[in-house]
């Protein structure tokens, strides 16, 4: 398998499943902390077989942080499934909701139907879900690939600066 | 330079050296999709004031990434913001960069050719958040700090990736 894509799920797996237990999962509550983690971790797994360089691979980092962020999502997504953590979230939306109708705001019809979690998790709430887990997965895991090459660069310094 | 006839380049040319490249890849067309992805993502942070009655809501889409206490966030209209001071500042600190790296080759290059410097920019964010004492300001102000030389590498990743190869650099 492609090193990149390796590193990649790895470091996506492992932020994943963490985003995607209670309690570990609040972690992210500190700016995404795991995917960052996840993004660093994919990238040290990647630049670790690496020769040194004059360069730092940034833009090399960002694609395999931002691949990490993808699974990451998708694995986050996946998780609370079997842990219960769609009912604690369906439960804040329709608290939200409640005090949108109290305050005199109206909601799109079907809405509430989508974030009852009585009769099972509906498959449009795992896709909100999906999708707001990849993105923002994806945008804090990118930078922590990023910064991973900052930190994990091993510099050729017979070759100088570029 | 690039052709790696210079070995060891140091003092004054190694920084206009360096610079020179690091101009070029900071001030990539592409710099502006970053900054779009940034007023996107204030939009959100700053949506809860004007939401009215789905200012609730409007929070509960950065509610993954930030604990949004309300007396630790800014407030605008009398409505707290979707991410707490210390989030606002990291935001800050990556746009205010992105919007002024471009014009800082020098200091990019010094800092690209030893990025792991980045780290000590985070440790006033890291004493703030140790300590109880701390104040909104603090909370902000080390979140710009921690943020602002981040900037750097999305830019210097984004000329990377979408620098032509033909051009001289």
């Amino acid at each position: 398998m492609n090193e990149k894509l390796k590193s990649a799920i790895i470091g996506g797996v492992v932020a994943g499943i963490a985003s995607g237990l209670p309690y570990i999962g609040a972690v992210n509550t500190a700016c995404c902390a795991l995917y960052i983690g996840g993004g660093v971790l994919a990238t040290y797994l990647f630049m670790k077989h690496r020769a040194a360089s004059a360069k730092a691979p940034y833009g090399e980092g960002a694609v395999v942080g931002l691949l990490a962020g993808v699974f990451g999502g998708i694995v986050a997504t996946i998780i609370p499934l079997f842990t219960g953590g769609y009912e604690d979230a369906a439960q804040q939306f329709l608290a939200s909701f409640d005090m949108v109708a109290q305050q005199g705001g109206e909601l799109p019809a079907g809405i509430r139907e989508m974030f009852d979690t009585s009769e099972g998790v509906s498959g449009s709430l795992i896709g909100m879900f999906l999708v707001i887990n990849v993105v923002s997965a994806a945008i804090a895991a990118t930078v922590g690939g990023i910064v991973g090459v900052a930190v994990f660069h091993k510099k050729d310094a017979a070759a100088g600066a570029e | 330079m690039r052709d790696g006839v210079r070995t060891r380049p140091i003092g004054i040319a190694y920084t206009v050296g360096v610079s020179c490249t690091e101009s070029t890849y900071l001030r990539t067309p592409w710099r502006w999709s970053l900054l779009a992805g940034c007023v996107a993502w204030w939009a959100l942070v700053l949506a809860p004031p004007f939401a009215g009655a789905y200012a609730d809501l409007a929070r509960l889409l950065l509610h993954a990434i930030c604990h949004q206490i309300p007396e630790r966030s800014f407030h605008l209209f009398g409505e707290p913001l979707a991410a707490c001071h210390r989030c606002t500042g990291l935001y800050a600190g990556f746009t205010f960069g992105v919007l002024v790296w471009p014009w800082l080759p020098i200091l990019a290059a010094r800092l690209s050719a030893n990025p792991r410097w980045i780290a000590v920019f985070f440790v006033p964010l890291l004493l703030d958040w140790a300590i109880v004492w701390n104040t909104p300001l603090t909370r902000f102000a080390t979140g710009v700090v921690a943020s602002f030389p981040v900037a750097l590498l999305p830019l210097l990743a984004l000329g990377e990736r979408t620098a032509d190869p033909m051009r001289p650099r």
